[in-house]
């Protein structure tokens, strides 16, 4: 099957099986190595990624579904100045994610202060704390996560119209 | 070359009249139906795919399933909405229950993904939302081939046999769900471990209950053991509705007794972590039950002493 989509900016058109996993497909077909591809759907959440600004879990997505959207890896992302906005809020808070789950928890942070930023609704820490559980990695606690998160969203708040990755 | 064999058909209807076309052409094939795809995509053995020719019918794209409506009895879900959307656009209406079931399927991010259609009719294993609303009477309507598409409401309770498992016609989807609105004097929920990553060990609980001054006047419990099916049951919802409250100690072990010796009869082998899961989620249910009817009598009789 033929696919279009844009990954990290760039437009690509591959022709793969229509049933593979996107986090196969970016690490297999584009060689993008950020993305884990270890669980096979069993929601590890090491694999999120942003789907047209909205994070998902790659290994939950078939390759007919990327068909016409925008894929953000952590290579792309990390090189934003969105991530310094979640890169200050983790030096200020002297709490830092460790290797194997940065890309994903990354990605799953912007992808929160994302949505508090479109509806600037109130903080739902209950709902941040779920969202927490997603990434199966025990190198940051909960309230460490929740504060992060917070800090994010003020250093987005203070740096108004910048323009998206 | 070897890709472009093994690529399963994709159909993206955009209509139910071009879904039952589609059905029409494809029935004597191989073929599945896609919805949200959590459950399938979450199958070891889903890519690469052992069988070949497959035909997917994606349902995301029918604009009949993304309906929904609400009047003052009921409420009606397409079945490609997905449940983050059930609970937003539910809020003030749903029952609580439904609402807490939800809220405790996986976190946001995977809810956005999970379809209400797709998470009734999944295969590998049984999801809490499936037995709520099969306590809370929700109905389906199913649309099936026989000689031609015919559509019919069913109780949910009737899409599974008696263990669980799905028993609806080969091809057939299920297009909405409705849900009654209204409210009972007492709901209860509780989930423990979760049926994607432990399916074995994972257990959930849900009882919506009426009081009538003490006792319990009408009930409806049922456990869901996520690998094995569900366990719902008149003899269990007769035990709960006999109760006179606060539960005495005494009654509570004979009662407990109970409960665990039925789901032992029909599910067998279960394992040590789950009875004990199923013992904690008991003792929850009817530890909060007794509070709430110690504060409410606790208010009443506050009330007349200060007339």
């Amino acid at each position: 099957m033929r696919i279009e989509f844009t990954v990290d900016g760039k437009y690509y058109t591959l022709s793969v099986s229509s049933d593979k996993p996107l986090n196969l497909l970016l690490s297999d077909d584009l060689e993008i190595k950020s993305t884990s591809f270890a669980c096979s759907g069993r929601m590890c959440g090491l694999c999120v990624v942003l789907m047209d600004g909205k994070a998902v879990l790659s290994c939950l997505v078939p390759a007919f579904e990327v068909r016409g959207k925008t894929i953000t890896t952590f290579d792309g992302f990390s090189k934003t100045r969105d991530y310094r906005d979640i890169e200050k809020a983790y030096s200020s808070m002297q709490n830092y994610p460790c290797d194997r789950c940065r890309a994903a928890r990354s990605l799953l942070i912007e992808s929160i202060v994302r949505r508090y930023e479109v509806t600037g609704g109130d903080f739902d820490s209950g709902e941040v704390l779920a969202e927490a559980a997603l990434i199966d990695c025990d190198c940051m606690d909960s309230d460490g996560f929740l504060k992060v998160v917070r800090e994010s969203i003020l250093n987005r708040r203070k740096r108004k119209n910048v323009r998206r990755a | 070359m070897y890709v472009e064999l093994r690529s399963p058909n994709i159909h993206e209807p955009e209509n139910i009249a071009a879904y039952n076309n589609t059905i029409l052409n494809y029935r004597d094939t191989d073929f599945f139906l896609w919805a949200g795809g959590t459950e399938i995509m979450s199958r070891a053995d889903f890519y690469p795919a052992v069988r070949g020719n497959m035909e997917i019918i994606s349902l995301d794209k029918i604009e009949e399933l993304h309906h929904f409506l609400r009047n003052d009895r009921y409420a009606e879900f397409g079945a490609m909405v997905s449940i983050n959307e059930i609970a937003q656009a539910g809020k003030l209406v749903l029952p609580r229950i439904l609402l807490d079931t939800i809220n405790s399927t996986a976190c946001r991010t995977v809810r956005e993904r999970i379809t209400i259609g797709g998470s009734l009719c999944t295969q590998r294993f049984k999801t809490s939302l499936a037995s709520t609303l099969m306590i809370l009477d929700a109905a389906v309507e199913l649309r099936y081939m026989k000689k031609r598409m015919h559509s019919k409401w069913f109780q949910l309770s009737r899409i599974y046999d008696k263990n669980g498992a799905l028993s609806i016609p080969e091809g057939a989807l299920l297009s909405k769900v409705r849900i009654a609105i209204q409210q009972y004097d007492y709901q209860f929920f509780r989930t423990m471990g979760s049926p994607v990553r432990d399916p074995e060990n994972a257990l959930s609980m849900a009882l919506v209950a009426r009081f009538e001054q003490n006792s319990v006047s009408y009930a409806r419990i049922i456990f869901t053991l996520p690998s094995r099916g569900f366990c719902y049951n008149r003899d269990l919802d007769n035990m709960i509705t006999s109760l006179h409250l606060p539960v005495s100690i005494s009654r509570y072990g004979q009662v407990e007794d109970f409960v665990l010796d039925f789901i032992k009869d029909n599910f067998k082998d279960i394992p040590h972590l789950q009875e004990s899961r199923i013992r904690g989620a008991f003792h929850d249910m009817i530890k909060d039950m007794n509070e709430k009817v110690l504060s409410y009598t606790g208010a009443i009789e506050r009330q007349q002493q200060d007339r």
